[in-house]
């Protein structure tokens, strides 16, 4: 007797109305009508002539279905199914700081004590996004401060400066890099003239910079400029992050953030604070208990979102959310997208 | 503190020093293929207790090491210095015949020697080890069959005559030939010895041109494959998974099946047979292995087949695809025999 079954790497998501299969081996997205669902079910546990003889007025259809999930390697044929396990979820133990998020708007924090705070709770990225243009001297003394500390990479998300000559600004940032292949720009504000220009290599970026430097046009305003959602842009996760976005919060899980008024939250957007940076520590606000409630928050206990087939890729967002901001299980705000449709 | 001897560009250490500067570990890594100014051999003296190497700059004490992760091939005497100039590119390089480079060479490879039995004599634990690292790919099979495992029918040959006829018996099976060692001169080919460091498949074009009377090869038949397995050990604990080698066969007319796109492996968990379990760990221990990768193939009649053991293999290969995790698995293991 052959049986079919899902290779380990494809993973399953289930919806009210649509189920994905996720491979990450290939990384692709296959959505399907719950319809399919149950051909799915019954070729693995009958085999495929047996459900066509039970099926049989939908036998083109399963046929079909069948050809497409084997040519995609979704699927193979064994005698022996038992052989092979599913993957198991580990629930991960780790809990350094996987990303913190500082604004600056106005003022400028103290970067040495943040920087060592951030080191000593083991952070892998600081992502700086900067508001307003600031002078190149402000910009290099945060990254003095980022230099001698053990931190995998920062980000620095920054309006082009129109004062300076562009490629004034480009070997500014240039210099900066140089210095530490760690540090990242992400210019935003970038004019649909200069976009062009960068595109047809008419303005030049050196290759030595090139993996470490990202331009785009939009404007951020602050950080209500977060949260969006759009499915469209879903890409395919690692079997790691799969199971992650199912035991944890996609967003908030590990994460630690600065707004521009120097308090301290699990994001810039949120409302609750844990207090100001002057007074209180990175450090005791992260290991406290109630700054790790959000992390819990996973999917299936959020409205609507537990019914999305697309749960285990959304990203989520936990500060912009539909109806009482005080109710954290409400669906985000900035989600078009409808599970029920 | 813990020790790794490692190499620079492999993943799983790296994950696993990850996983120990997660914890707070404290642990230092002399890499096989450290740049050759890097580690300094500075003092050693019994009575004192020191044994003092510098890495970038930094002494650790071996004496202070209680637990050795034989990652790889230990130290390399060849990039060994004290004097920021390797062996091997400048110590002698006018000289002819090498003498004192061979020398010098062998007295470092004697003291790199003391080395890893100093280290191992002295730590609480060690996972893998310097010595058994190099296993004998026949005492392996010797013992795999003893513990009961299947091995692929393998021959040792060294004449024309008696290859022609193992083909010949075994087709329509083919014959495949393996380098017992790394580093072993094989099957001689049109008067001059070839070198494989891979398994190759003896096709008769190829016996057709052997010598007579050539260097004595490791033959095996082919073992025709469902899967692949591999198991890695971590002690007592195994991680198993199957690899699909073989193309479906409608893959054919698949869209990703042209030139330009590499396939990806197929990698999943697989469950092995407890029975079967419990022969590779006899015969781990009888290798005296803490630690390795196990290559078996899993035939279409549903035979386990034994093929290899390595040692020092990637487990990063298995950790991923699976979702085994791996790497922090070994970090707590180095852990725990470093705080008892
Ligand atoms: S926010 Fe919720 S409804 Fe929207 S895509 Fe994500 S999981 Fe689906
Ligand atoms: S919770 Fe929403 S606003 Fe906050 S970081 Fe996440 S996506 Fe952005």
């Amino acid at each position: 007797m052959k049986y079919i079954k899902l290779y380990a790497y494809c993973l399953l998501t289930i919806g009210k109305k649509r189920f994905t299969i996720l491979d990450t081996l290939h990384n692709d997205i296959f959505i399907f009508e719950n319809s399919y669902l149950k051909y799915l079910e019954g070729l693995q546990k009958y085999g495929l002539s047996k459900i066509l003889e039970m099926e049989n007025h939908d036998s083109e259809q399963i046929v079909k279905f069948f050809d497409f999930l084997y040519t995609n390697k979704i699927i193979f044929i064994t005698e022996q199914p038992d052989l092979f396990p599913e993957i198991k979820q580990i629930r991960d133990t780790n809990t350094d700081v996987k990303k913190a998020i500082i604004d600056i708007r106005n003022k400028i924090f103290d970067f040495n004590t943040i920087f060592s705070q951030l080191e000593y709770l083991k952070c892998d990225l600081v992502e700086i996004r900067v508001f307003k243009s600031l002078s190149f001297d402000v910009i290099t003394n945060i990254i003095q401060s980022f230099s001698t500390v053990a931190i995998d990479k920062i980000i620095l998300l920054i309006p082009l400066n129109y004062e300076v000559d562009f490629y004034c600004f480009l070997n500014k940032v240039e210099e900066l890099i140089l210095l530490d292949y760690r540090i990242h720009f992400l210019i935003y504000n970038v004019s649909e003239h200069i976009l062009e220009k960068i595109e047809s290599k008419e303005f030049v970026i050196k290759s030595s910079i090139y993996f470490n430097i990202q331009f785009v046009k939009n404007s951020v305003t602050g950080c209500e400029n977060c949260g969006d959602i759009k499915p469209e842009k879903f890409f395919s996760s690692s079997i790691e992050e799969f199971m992650e976005k199912q035991l944890f919060n996609s967003c908030l899980n590990r994460q630690i953030s600065i707004d521009e008024n120097g308090e301290i939250k699990n994001c810039p957007s949120m409302q609750k604070s844990w207090g100001n940076i002057n007074v209180k520590s990175l450090i005791h606000t992260y290991n406290s208990k109630d700054f790790r409630f959000f992390w819990d928050i996973t999917k299936d206990k959020i409205e609507v979102c537990k019914d999305c087939e697309l749960r285990n890729l959304c990203h989520d967002c936990r500060a912009y959310t539909e109806g009482d901001a005080l109710d954290h299980y409400n669906k985000p705000l900035k989600c078009e997208y409808n599970p029920y449709a | 503190m813990i020790l790794i001897l490692g190499r620079e560009d492999d993943l799983s250490t790296t994950n696993v020093c990850e996983w120990l500067y997660h914890y707070n570990a404290k642990f230092f890594v002399l890499n096989t293929d450290d740049d050759h100014s890097k580690i300094k051999i500075d003092y050693f003296n019994f009575l004192e207790k020191k044994f003092l190497i510098r890495k970038k700059g930094i002494e650790y004490n071996l004496f202070d090491v209680n637990v050795v992760w034989n990652r790889r091939h230990g130290l390399d005497p060849k990039k060994f210095t004290n004097t920021y100039v390797t062996l091997d590119s400048q110590f002698f390089p006018e000289e002819k015949n090498k003498f004192h480079y061979h020398h010098t060479l062998e007295e470092t490879r004697t003291l790199f020697e003391f080395i890893h039995h100093f280290i191992e004599s002295n730590v609480n634990y060690k996972l893998g080890s310097f010595f058994a690292n190099d296993v004998n790919k026949l005492v392996v099979l010797q013992s795999a069959l003893a513990f009961g495992l299947k091995i692929p029918d393998s021959y040792i040959l060294s004449t024309k005559k008696d290859l022609i006829e193992k083909i010949n018996l075994l087709s329509p099976k083919r014959l495949i030939t393996k380098p017992l060692t790394q580093g072993v001169y094989n099957a001689g080919l049109d008067g001059k010895y070839q070198y494989y460091n891979y398994v190759n498949a003896v096709e008769i074009d190829f016996v057709n041109e052997v010598e007579e009377v050539f260097f004595p090869s490791l033959f095996q038949e082919e073992i025709e494959k469902q899967l692949e397995l591999r198991i890695f050990f971590l002690e007592d604990d195994y991680y198993s998974m199957a690899i699909f080698s073989q193309e479906n066969e409608t893959s054919k007319q698949d869209f990703r099946q042209n030139e330009y796109w590499n396939e990806p492996l197929r990698c999943v968990p697989f469950d092995l047979p407890h029975e079967i379990v419990e022969k590779l760990k006899s015969l781990m221990k009888k290798l005296k292995l803490n630690t390795g990768s196990i290559d078996m193939i899993l035939t279409p009649e549903f035979e386990y087949v034994f093929l290899e053991v390595n040692p020092c293999g990637q487990f990063i290969m298995t950790s991923e695809p699976c979702n085994y995790n791996l790497e922090q698995k070994v970090a707590l293991k180095l852990l725990h025999y470093d705080k008892r």
